[in-house]
């Protein structure tokens, strides 16, 4: 007897076969969590007061990251993409905001784990009165049809200690609430030494306040809240001081020294030699108040609360009968 | 009857279905396919409920514009294109500012071929546990990750791009095309998400029309029909015939910049996930007084979705049983029917001496080896079906 198997097994083996290849749609990749970052949490601060606040309340429990620490202008700063992607690997993203920093506005950092210090007083924002992008100003078509011109910020919103205190706040904030594995305790002691520290400053602001300094012009615009802090009788010169061409040229400067009898010229680092002449020829004596945007050093050691301090105290030198040590 | 008149009864009864192998194929597919279906409804329903459940489960919260809450869930959740209306991004900011949440926002208007393209925070990647399985996450307006699936079916990766759909073919106001840069390709999640294009929700409002890049007119300023002329100022005007560009590279993203305060503009829904119970009380009673917005707990919704599909479902299995059941008696017809056909065989056994036992363990054999095969058939249908997704009903509406 002739037995013809071939359709039975034909079966049998198709379903072997589909069994064996066709069933298992899976990858079999397992679905972890992401890889834990080994040793302590990470803090990003986009500029040197927010790197100085993290580094003072989070002691050796955190490490701390920013533009500035590896040289970097954080004003200038740009990072890549892939800067962009270590930075949102951080454990919580310290900005300034009110403007400072134009890379964050296009780089996508989790909400979650960024922390806009700034954004608590945003009605203390001062404007600005230097456009630094003009490029954004344009209209579409002859009409002006779409006009989007808008204000743009003072940024350096800590030369004011309160605000700066504000600031440092939401930091202490953020990292009692966002680092893992770390003391909310040794953060909050240490948080409140800063705040102290940060007061008594702003107490200086305040008793300068008081004092009937003399005009002043600001070599460069960044000083409008310490300005507001202090009360200063402030001249915007936007002079770009110690480049090879000013900015807005001589003349211009030597207008504002006669429309307002300042004596004093406020410069964020020490002038060269042919500026400094060329400040005494107009009757200007440099005045040192960092920016603090940077620390005056990348390796330097100093703190944020330290070098403010120094900027008051020069201030307080210019107010008549007053010396500081 | 002993031991090798049951094997040489086994062995007849094989060799006489596999002679009529055609005939014992169709049998035990018939049969195979009739007790499978219901057992692969069951099981797809009971994975859809556990998988469909999980992923409620893990969103917490969401917020969306008034209307269904069916819709924005699924939405939400699934990236259903049902349209969805929106409200303003700085919902967001309201929800993380009081410190109770964080609020993941998710614009969800925009397709690539027909695949979602998600406008979201780059944390949306760790709420959901997506790894980065190749290439790298987005950082910035125009780039994107794709979700495996989707990689897989296009034959994507990064450095490629993806070109997002226009709006409407005769909406001449919408906006345009955008070609997305691919950075990186996601982990298999098994979940909604494989089939998604991940991107920054600015890159989203870029796709709505809502901002835009320009073209330096300085590269165009010897084309009359881009460059209109020049205002007293001394600036540069363009005409209308100048279009946004339909790839952000990172130069062009100096001049990126969105008409109104990007807090006013829109999005589809928010993922709104609480530090604590507490927190979860308090800002649902906040959010729950509001009008504007609408607030849905995907578990609850999802349960009640899901009542109504296990009722289908239930009715589905019944009357597949039924049918079963039919199969079942008409192939019990056919073997009674083959067993008359047989009569002449069956006596000419009896008649070379086999027994009424052994001709009755033939016929037992016959049927016990086609319900087998078409147990073993039922059983790899059955384990096929695990291959399929865990949420296929829902994927399948996408």
């Amino acid at each position: 007897m002739t037995t013809n198997h071939a359709p039975l097994l034909g079966l049998v083996a198709g379903a072997l076969l589909l069994a064996a290849t066709g069933c298992d749609g899976t990858s079999g990749e397992p679905r972890g969590a992401a890889p834990e970052a080994s040793g302590p949490p990470t803090v990003f601060a986009d500029n040197f007061p927010l790197q100085s606040f993290a580094q003072v309340m989070g002691g050796t429990e955190v490490e701390v990251n920013s533009p500035c620490l590896e040289g970097e202008s954080a004003v200038d700063y740009r990072p890549t993409p892939e800067q962009i992607i270590e930075i949102q690997d951080a454990s919580l993203i310290l900005l300034n905001g009110a403007e400072f920093a134009n890379w964050t506005a296009n780089a996508s950092l989790p909400g979650s784990r960024t922390i806009i210090t700034a954004n608590a007083f945003r009605d203390q924002w001062l404007e600005s009165t230097h456009h630094h992008h003009h490029d954004h100003d344009h209209q579409h078509g002859p009409e002006g049809e779409g006009v989007h011109d808008h204000a743009h910020w003072a940024s350096h919103t800590w030369l004011d200690p309160n605000l700066a205190r504000e600031q440092a706040a939401a930091a202490a904030a953020g990292m009692q609430n966002r680092l893992p594995g770390v003391s909310t305790v040794g953060i909050r002691a240490r948080a409140e030494d800063l705040m102290a520290e940060l007061g008594a400053l702003a107490d200086q602001a305040a008793l300068i306040r008081g004092l009937e300094l003399p005009p002043i012009i600001g070599s460069e615009p960044v000083y409008e809240y310490l300005a507001s802090a202090c009360g200063l009788d402030l001249h915007e010169a936007d002079w770009h001081w110690n480049e090879p061409t000013p900015h807005d040229g001589m003349e211009s400067l030597r207008n504002l020294v006669l429309a307002t009898g300042a004596r004093h010229l406020l410069v964020p680092s020490a002038p060269t030699a042919e500026r400094l002449e060329v400040l005494r020829e107009l009757g200007l004596e440099p005045v040192l108040v960092m920016p603090l945007a940077n620390p005056p050093t990348p390796d330097g050691t100093e703190t944020f609360t330290t070098l403010m301090g120094r900027n008051l105290d020069q201030l307080q030198a210019l107010a008549p009968g007053q010396s500081v040590d | 009857m002993n031991l090798r008149g049951l094997l040489n009864a086994i062995n007849l009864a094989w060799r006489h279905l596999a002679f009529h192998g055609v005939r014992s194929s169709i049998l035990v597919l018939a049969l195979g396919i009739s007790a499978a279906l219901p057992l692969v409804i069951q099981s797809l329903i009971e994975r859809g409920e556990t998988a469909t459940m999980a992923r409620a489960d893990r969103t917490p919260l969401v917020v969306g514009a008034p209307g269904g809450g069916i819709d924005l869930v699924l939405g939400a959740l699934w990236f259903l294109p049902e349209p969805l209306g929106s409200i303003p991004s700085r919902t967001v900011g309201e929800i993380t500012d009081s410190g109770l949440a964080d609020a993941l926002p998710l614009s969800l208007s925009a397709r690539a071929g027909g695949a979602p393209v998600v406008g979201t925070d780059v944390g949306y990647l760790d709420f959901r546990d997506l790894r980065i399985a190749e290439g790298r996450s987005f950082a910035v307006p125009g780039e994107c990750v794709l979700g495996a699936d989707l990689a897989a079916k296009r034959g994507l990766g990064p450095g490629d791009t993806i070109l997002t759909d226009p709006e409407g073919l005769l909406d001449i106001g919408g906006g345009y095309p955008l070609r997305l840069r691919i950075t990186g390709v996601l982990a298999p999640a098994r979940s909604p998400d494989d089939g998604a294009v991940f991107c920054d929700l600015r890159t989203s409002w870029i796709i709505a029309g809502h901002g835009h890049v320009h073209i330096d007119l300085e590269e165009v300023k010897d084309e009359p029909e881009v460059l209109m002329g020049t205002s007293e100022e001394g600036r540069s005007i363009a005409s209308a015939a100048i279009t946004p560009y339909t790839e952000l590279t990172p130069e062009r993203l100096e001049t990126l910049h969105f008409h109104g305060n990007p807090e006013d503009l829109p999005i589809e829904g928010l993922v709104v996930v609480p530090r604590d119970a507490k927190s979860s009380t308090i800002l649902s009673a906040r959010l729950e007084r509001r009008g504007e917005i609408q607030l849905a707990r995907p578990s609850v919704v999802i349960a009640e979705v899901l009542e109504r599909v296990f009722k289908i479902g239930a009715l589905l299995a019944g009357i597949l049983v039924a049918t079963g059941v039919a199969t079942l008696a008409v192939v019990a017809l056919v073997l009674a029917l083959s067993i008359r056909l047989r009569r002449d065989e069956l006596d000419t056994l009896s008649r070379i001496g086999a027994g009424r036992a052994t001709i009755a363990t033939l016929l037992l054999s016959e049927v016990v080896i086609l319900a087998g095969g078409a147990a073993l058939f039922a059983l790899l249908v059955l384990a096929c079906s695990f291959s399929l997704p865990d949420d296929l009903v829902l994927r399948l509406a996408n």
